[in-house]
């Protein structure tokens, strides 16, 4: 895939500090390197629409940008007060993105966009006020049996079923209970954490089959690849059809974050090393970029021939 | 006997490496033990002191060990300690209780307090004062040995300023490592002393007119002219004149000091100790590649590591050339970055980990950013372990220079949350057979750390007793002293 030419179908992205925006078809050959200012950092993407949108920070100024051909980028400033909002992730639903959006002691809110150019005002996600700890940020979301489910700081878990406005947060959430990554496949989320945490749930409240693994074996990566959960951990990798059974099996060189798509996993860690695997077990670094890579998303980009920018689905 | 020294290298150079900071040599006749030539008892080098110190946030319940005695499987952020378990004592429950006079933030009262155990520090005008730190008392008593004091090295400073005068004025600590090495060897050829031959023969070395220095022969040239000039004054002149021949007395009998410890160098170099000091593997080569250096400390871990083992080579180096005994490694920052050695969650900056990882109570801290914490100081503690193998593996002469150190690790807070209750803090080395290690003792609750100084210091032949607030300390304990530690040599 030469740099010069534009992207389309499936491919990976990995994003970073210094700006960093680097594609790849197979997640072993990585193209069309980007970067920009010192200080850019861009900590999520996702695709929609056929587009790609990364989203991040300079100084105190919360950043989306968006692509959708891996060739030129459309770069958008986020409303937002600087220094205090803070996107936390972004997520694709049905035909728009919504960028979930914090601040400390504020309720949660979101921002939509189907260009990733245009977004909406942001609205509040939930109505629980005091539901969060003031400091904790949301980190990662999983979709099914109708509803989202997201995790964040201090065990937090808050619940939405697909068709509601409003997230519910769980109160009896533990703060040592913690998921760092969840992941939604054969009727149930399976979410992980410190020290080979594992719990599954059906609804997002109820959690069960709690187990835990080796100290400091964190699974900083919970994906399921189509027939089953692959937990990604520093030292072992975890593996289980349904969240209540489990095989461990010990790792090398395993990544910090990971992604998978197209049959296979992608990963990386510190400082620039892309990574890949077949199993998510043994790992090969494959690449390695100037600036550490921070957000990974496995998507589709899609050309208009006609209008050169926007794809349709 | 005299001796006429073959120097191989300027005497000029050695005078400004050694800089104005340079006292006493070291002196045969305050050696602590003399064992003849030809016994095949071991030498007993002199002891040195070292502070190897970083930066706040560690997480108790994996640091200190469950069980007290003999040490057993160490926690996690202690685990690389594992092949040194025998060379290093942990103690827990010692605490500080100094206050401050409210003009100081959280970190700085626990950095003021961290190596003072002042009763109060403050800021006066804004510059931080607070007691003496141990360091510092221990260089004053040690002064007469060494060829440069003491010497503070790292990336402390500014809120994190833990070293205090005897005035209780703050004191700067070289953040440069090529600077922190010139200023040890500039102009000096790396050579071990050799203890055998030092402590067995009486001070031979003597320096006749033919070896003075050009420095020497301008102080006196400054007192003929000053005595000259002293008749003629008047009372009131005369005292000022008398300061005056006061200090340049002191640079005299400096001068007179480095002269004799160049001699003692020679000899060394003709015939040396049995290791064989060099340069860290990684000293910048100059200013400009060391400043870029210490610039990136805080963005880049494996910069970090790299400084880490640079500034814990050069004490090592410090060491065994008997350059300083006392040296102190300030390291480590809360603004650091550790992308790669946090490798779990999504948070990499050291002082937001700390206030997310602590809590009031540890069930109400975020879980996540307690064990970023913990996993930065198990990372650090891995520097510490190489510094101590590196301890070991030099030969004094039947010992080893670990045996004849007291290294203390710790952090400037007992935890992330500005703690100042059960440091964490090791100590280790043998002290020249004076600690016995390989176990951990659980003091009183709250035992203050100044009586683990006044330990230190006792056995680095300050008789005095005190320190810090180790009698004032409202939680006072075992008469200002830490029993169980080993036996205390006589001095």
């Amino acid at each position: 895939m030469p740099d010069e030419q534009a992207v389309s179908g499936h491919v990976f992205i990995a994003t970073g500090e210094n700006g960093l925006r680097l594609l790849s078809k197979d997640g072993i050959n990585w193209t069309h390197q980007a970067t920009d200012r010192e200080g850019v950092l861009l900590r999520h993407a996702c695709f929609i629409n056929g587009r790609c949108v990364t989203a991040g920070r300079y100084g105190g100024d919360q950043l989306a940008w968006t692509t959708s051909d891996g060739l030129t980028w459309d770069k958008i400033k986020l409303d937002g007060r600087p220094y205090v909002t803070r996107v936390d992730f972004l997520f694709a639903e049905s035909d728009h993105i919504t960028a979930v959006v914090g601040e400390d002691g504020e309720t949660p809110g979101a921002m939509t966009s189907t260009d990733g150019k245009t977004w909406s005002p942001r609205v509040p996600i939930t109505a629980d006020r005091k539901g969060m700890k003031h400091d904790a940020h949301l980190r990662r979301i999983a979709s099914g049996n109708g509803r989202l489910v997201v995790i964040g700081d201090y065990g937090a878990r808050l619940v939405r079923p697909a068709d509601a406005r409003l997230f519910q947060i769980d109160q009896k959430a533990s703060a040592t209970d913690t998921l760092i990554d969840i992941a939604f496949g054969n009727g149930v989320f399976v979410g992980a954490g410190l020290h080979g945490l594992r719990m599954r749930s059906e609804d997002g409240f109820q959690w069960t089959d709690r187990v835990l693994g080796e100290e400091g074996e964190h699974i900083n990566a919970m994906i399921f690849d189509g027939k089953q959960f692959v937990g990604i951990g520093q030292g072992a990798t975890y593996i289980s059809p349904d969240g209540k059974d489990w095989t461990r099996t010990p790792n090398e060189n395993a990544p910090t974050s990971a992604v998978f798509g197209g049959g296979v996993y992608v990963g990386s860690l510190w400082p620039g090393k892309l990574l890949k695997s077949t199993d998510g077990i043994a790992w090969s670094q494959v690449h390695e970029s100037p600036h550490h890579v921070l957000g990974f998303a496995y998507g589709r980009l899609a050309i208009d021939a006609a209008h050169g920018t926007l794809g349709t689905k | 006997m005299s001796f006429t020294p073959n120097i191989p290298f300027p005497r000029r150079s050695f005078l400004r490496g050694a800089g104005v900071l340079a006292a006493l040599p070291f002196l045969e006749s305050l050696a602590p033990t003399i064992v003849r030539a030809g016994s095949k008892i071991p030498v007993k080098p002199p002891v040195r002191f070292g502070i190897f110190t970083v930066t706040g946030g560690t997480v108790k319940e994996s640091w200190v060990p469950t069980e007290v005695g003999p040490l057993g499987k160490l926690p996690s952020i202690l685990r690389s300690l594992e092949p040194h378990k025998k060379d290093v004592l942990v103690l827990s429950n010692l605490s500080q209780s100094g206050n401050s006079d409210g003009r100081v933030n959280a970190h700085e009262h626990c950095a003021y307090l961290h190596l003072t155990c002042a009763d109060k520090v403050g800021k006066n005008d804004g510059k931080p004062f607070a007691g003496q730190s141990v360091d510092q008392r221990a260089a004053e008593v040690l002064a007469a040995q060494s060829l440069i004091p003491s010497l503070q090295l790292g990336y402390s400073g500014g809120e994190t300023s833990y070293f205090f005068d005897a005035q209780g004025r703050s004191l700067p600590v070289e953040r440069d490592p090529r600077l922190a090495f010139d200023r040890m060897f500039q102009g000096r050829r790396l050579v071990a002393p050799n203890w055998q031959r030092r402590l067995a023969q009486p001070s031979t070395v003597v320096v006749t007119p033919e070896s003075q220095t050009y420095e020497r022969q301008v102080v006196d040239l400054v007192l003929n002219d000053a005595k000259d000039l002293q008749k003629r004054l008047g009372r009131g002149d005369r005292a000022k004149l008398d300061e005056f021949l006061t200090s340049v007395d002191s640079i005299e009998r400096r001068v007179q000091r480095i002269q004799e410890r160049i001699a003692i160098e020679a000899l060394d170099l003709k015939d040396p100790g049995p290791s064989n000091p060099h340069a860290p593997e990684k000293l910048p080569t100059d200013r400009n590649q060391s400043q870029k250096m210490t610039q990136a400390v805080v963005q880049n871990p494996a910069v970090h590591a790299e400084y880490l083992r640079i500034m814990t080579d050069l004490m090592v180096l410090a060491f065994q050339t008997d350059t300083i005994r006392v040296c102190s490694l300030g390291l480590g920052s809360d603004e650091a970055l550790f992308p790669g050695v946090v490798t779990v969650g999504y948070e990499h900056h050291a002082h937001t980990l700390e206030h997310h990882g602590n809590a009031a109570r540890v069930e109400d801290a975020d879980p996540v950013a307690r064990e970023g914490c913990r996993q930065i100081h198990a990372w650090y503690t891995t520097y510490f372990a190489e510094a101590i193998a590196k301890l070991r593996s030099i030969d004094e002469g039947g010992t080893s220079l670990l045996d004849n150190t007291l290294l203390i690790y710790s952090s400037y807070m007992a935890d992330g949350g500005h703690g100042r209750n059960n440091y964490p803090v090791l100590l280790a080395g043998r002290g020249g057979g004076t600690v016995d290690s390989g176990r951990h003792l659980a003091f009183q609750k709250d035992t203050p750390v100044a009586n683990l100084y006044v330990e230190i210091l006792d056995r680095l032949g300050d008789k005095r007793g005190e320190f810090g607030n180790s009698r004032t300390s409202p939680q006072a304990a075992y008469d200002g002293r830490l029993p169980g530690l080993g036996t205390v040599s006589v001095s």
